[in-house]
């Protein structure tokens, strides 16, 4: 689920200045995704396990029994699938953006939650990559902690972190590069 | 109307105002976040709006589905 591009894409975004040029984006790594699916599909074979006690048992021919058992069904049906879509449409909504000058943290959910962190990416003092785990090691994902002076951005669930932690140190040395040859320019042009 | 009948419509209205609600809203919010300014390139690589819409609908259709065969098969 990532991305590459040349500096040169145009890729609009929320919040993108017009200067900026987008490099990737991700989103955090399927795991994420993983222990909801497992509640789901646990929640549905619970479901159709009695369904077919139901079908066989004798004790369930009352018809009143039958009927406020199926409403039950249903509704822990429907709702088991609608907790895993509302999941899946967050995990969508979360979304890490790199481009030349900055990182953009866009965090929404459906209802409560509308963030938009951004970092420049020279201002940012240490670039750390955390991978604990035998499960992180394997499936190569974990977290990447921006810290700058005031500010620490974490970004968990991070998929191919060994990857993303090399692209952020090298925009990262692009990006101070270019600050120091603007700072040189204004420098010049200042003094006599 | 057949009391079985009330309930199946009840529960697939149910299922469709629910998903289209859930749809209408991430929509608006996914497109809020970025949207591609190339025609050819979309930023989200594989679940772009329309696949998205499609996963959607196959959702509700397998939902209502499910009900409309459980409630057959145990409503009587």
């Amino acid at each position: 689920m990532v991305v590459t591009s040349s500096p040169q894409a145009n890729f609009g975004f929320q919040c993108k200045d017009k200067d900026e040029a987008f490099q990737f984006y991700f989103h955090q790594h399927w795991i994420r995704l993983f222990w909801p699916f497992c509640k789901l599909v646990a929640w549905n074979l619970i479901i159709a396990a009695i369904m077919v006690t139901m079908l066989v048992a004798t004790q369930f021919n009352e018809t009143l029994t039958r009927r406020t058992i199926l409403l039950i069904l249903t509704a822990f049906f429907l709702l088991s699938h609608f907790e895993f879509l509302i999941r899946f449409y967050h995990y969508l909504l979360y979304i890490i953006v790199v481009t030349d000058k900055r990182i953009h943290r866009i965090k929404k959910t459906l209802l409560t939650v509308d963030d938009h962190q951004s970092t420049d990416l020279w201002v940012l003092q240490d670039i750390n990559k955390r991978q604990h785990g035998i499960i992180q090691n394997i499936l190569g994902y974990g977290s990447i902690i921006l810290e700058a002076q005031d500010t620490e951005i974490r970004i968990h669930f991070t998929p191919r972190i060994t990857e993303k932690y090399e692209m952020l140190t090298h925009l990262r040395e692009q990006a101070r590069t270019q600050i120091s040859h603007m700072e040189e320019l204004f420098r010049k042009g200042k003094t006599p | 109307m057949p009391p079985l009948l009330i309930s199946l419509i009840s529960w697939t209205l149910f299922i469709l105002v629910f998903e289209s609600l859930l749809w209408v809203i991430f929509r608006r919010k996914l497109v809020q976040i970025c949207l591609p300014t190339e025609p050819d390139r979309n930023i989200f690589h594989f679940f772009t709006i329309g696949r998205m819409w499609i996963i959607a609908l196959l959702h509700t259709v397998f939902l209502c589905a499910v009900v409309i065969i459980g409630h057959l098969t145990l409503w009587s």
